[in-house]
């Protein structure tokens, strides 16, 4: 019996929405990283030029985020070697958390990402993120992904509208 | 329930019984150990156990391994360095690691250098960076507590910056583990106390954190049985074999749980204690176990209430309505906790423990920042953290 070559798949679209999603949560970081005063307390004991990069394994997609002025700058693709890499093992992985149907917490659980660098400091970012994720989704939603959702302001609501309509597409 | 996704490896051969240590010189023989490093450490070296394995190698005519028996009560990157350059002058190969937690998680490190051939430990630090089999790494645990023998992370402190680190992979895990109940009948009534609830916090977190599963919850079950029915004989007569016998496999069961399931916050805030204040590790989960399933009770109240079964037996199990349970369950850590303090006078509080009230804020700032908290089923801000180590500190629930 002859031996079948396989080649690799190339999932288009799960790495399509991976991508989108990590360009709206990169650019969601950016913009929540520049208005909320939790955020900010979070970040301010690490020194600026600090980087984060969340990778797919084994070949993409990356993105990351350099801090700049006590908030976080989203760099994109354009990252290399960083302070704090999290890395999903799989684009299912990434699918999962992005789309999004596992929580953060749940997805280290799952062992669905690894973590280089130091720990705590991956602590500080889930608590980050948890912030961010409530911006992003409504409460039905975050409710599923959070153990519980951080308390914000009663201005949540005038925040997510700014997030969605300046915040992501203008980096601002 | 099963959870819908999850992961579980606990490759590590246990090997546990009467002269169970006779295997040793075999065993190393079977992973292809030609020339073992033995890291233990002063205290082991005065129990003659060190002097039994040398006993053991000679009978089997091999050459008596290289033995580094100085490693401190806490490990630190300086100590892996150390030993990781005897190691290699040595020429040696694989490594026997007699000893507590300490010596057990100094050998793991040692063990990511040699085997790496790296200098720069912290490069290592995380979860699953590590990407090649480790050299092989035999454990004997001492004190039948940390579970270090079957886990996959290694806590070691890095001087430069003043914090204990984490190492977590499956690489990290020994190959074999050896239970043998004369590595634990010197180990005096505190000591044995305090590791023991530090064996009872892993099998109760595990239990109740995010990442349970049926395989982790089938060892923490059996291993609060075993603590349950053990404990108080052990204390009572040091020398009962068969209950060390059974203390040793109930830490080793917890520590399979904890290794596939996590800790939470009950880690998270002794781990800050132990940074900032040295409070030794069983302690401080001594102290915490009761608040931390306070907190989660909330989340936790199923979980919990079945934990009284194995906690308290099955007619305190029956006995109890079932609406009360959970808290009984509570109750029932909190009487151990009591009598472990008339018996051996284990600290019940933060204040008995000798901890200052003033260094609270600073031990509630580390505690939120300990990896553990991610996988705890309920969120702990500062300001909670704070205000459990203050009732902690009066010890008041």
């Amino acid at each position: 019996m002859k031996a079948i070559v396989v080649f690799p798949g190339n999932h288009l679209i799960k790495r399509v929405v991976v991508k989108v999603s990590f360009f709206i949560l990169g650019r969601a970081l950016q913009s929540a990283s520049m208005f909320d005063p939790t955020i900010r307390k979070e970040l301010s004991p690490w020194e600026d030029g600090y980087t984060i990069k969340m990778e797919v394994l084994p070949k993409g997609p990356v993105m990351g985020w350099r801090k700049h002025k006590g908030t976080l700058k989203y760099v994109g693709g354009s990252i290399s070697n960083a302070n704090l890499e999290i890395r999903f093992k799989n684009l299912t992985s990434a699918f999962l958390l992005m789309t999004p149907q596992v929580g953060v917490a749940q997805g280290f659980a799952e062992n669905r990402m690894s973590v280089k660098g130091d720990l705590s400091h991956s602590i500080v970012f889930v608590r980050i993120l948890n912030v961010v994720i409530s911006y992003l989704y409504p409460d039905f939603i975050a409710n599923r992904l959070l153990k519980e959702i951080p308390p914000l302001p009663y201005r949540k609501y005038y925040r997510r509208a700014y997030l969605y309509l300046i915040g992501i597409p203008f980096g601002k | 329930m099963l959870p819908s996704y999850y992961e579980f490896f606990s490759p590590v051969k246990i090997i546990s019984g009467k002269r169970a240590i006779d295997n040793l010189p075999h065993e190393l023989e079977e992973l292809q150990a030609k020339k073992p490093l033995i890291i233990t450490d002063k205290g082991i070296v005065l129990t003659g156990a060190i002097d039994l394995v040398k006993s053991l190698f000679k009978e089997y005519h091999r050459e008596i391994p290289v033995i580094y028996d100085d490693t401190p009560p806490d490990s630190s990157t300086s100590v892996v360095m150390e030993i990781t350059d005897i190691y290699k002058n040595a020429g040696c190969d694989s490594i026997v690691a007699i000893g507590g937690g300490s010596v057990i998680d100094t050998a793991k490190g040692v063990n990511i250098l040699v085997s790496e051939g790296e200098k720069d430990l912290m490069k290592f630090a995380g979860a699953n960076i590590l990407k090649n089999p480790l050299n092989p790494l035999v454990v004997i645990p001492t004190t039948s507590g940390t579970g270090s023998e079957v886990t996959l992370v290694a806590m070691i402190y890095n001087e430069e910056k003043g914090v204990k680190m984490a190492f977590s992979s499956p690489y990290l895990l020994p190959r074999v583990a050896i239970l043998d109940p004369r590595m634990t009948i010197s180990l005096p009534p505190p000591l044995t106390a305090s590791t023991a609830m530090d064996a009872l916090t892993h099998a109760i977190e595990a239990y109740i954190c995010i990442q349970k599963n049926p395989l982790s919850d089938a060892y923490a079950t059996a291993a609060i049985e075993l603590i349950r029915k053990n404990l108080f004989s052990a204390l009572q007569d040091g020398k009962d074999q068969k209950a060390r016998l059974a203390l040793a496999n109930a830490a080793t069961m917890a520590g399979v749980a904890f290794s596939n399931s996590m800790v939470g916050m009950v880690h998270s805030l002794g781990h800050a204690v132990g940074g900032v204040c040295r409070l030794p590790h069983g302690i401080a989960m001594s102290i915490f176990l009761p608040y931390g399933m306070h907190y989660n009770l909330e989340a936790r109240e199923e979980e919990l209430a079945r934990l009284l079964l194995y906690l308290g037996g099955d007619e305190e199990y029956v006995r109890t309505p079932k609406e009360q349970r959970a808290e009984r369950s509570i109750e029932m850590v909190l009487e151990m906790r009591d009598k472990l303090h008339t018996i051996c006078g284990i600290p019940r509080s933060l204040k008995e423990a000798g901890v200052k009230e003033e260094l609270l804020p600073t031990i509630a700032r580390y505690a939120i920042d300990d990896p553990s908290i991610l996988f705890n089923p309920r969120e702990m801000d500062f300001d909670t953290a704070l205000s459990i180590l203050k009732n902690a500190h009066r010890g008041e629930l």
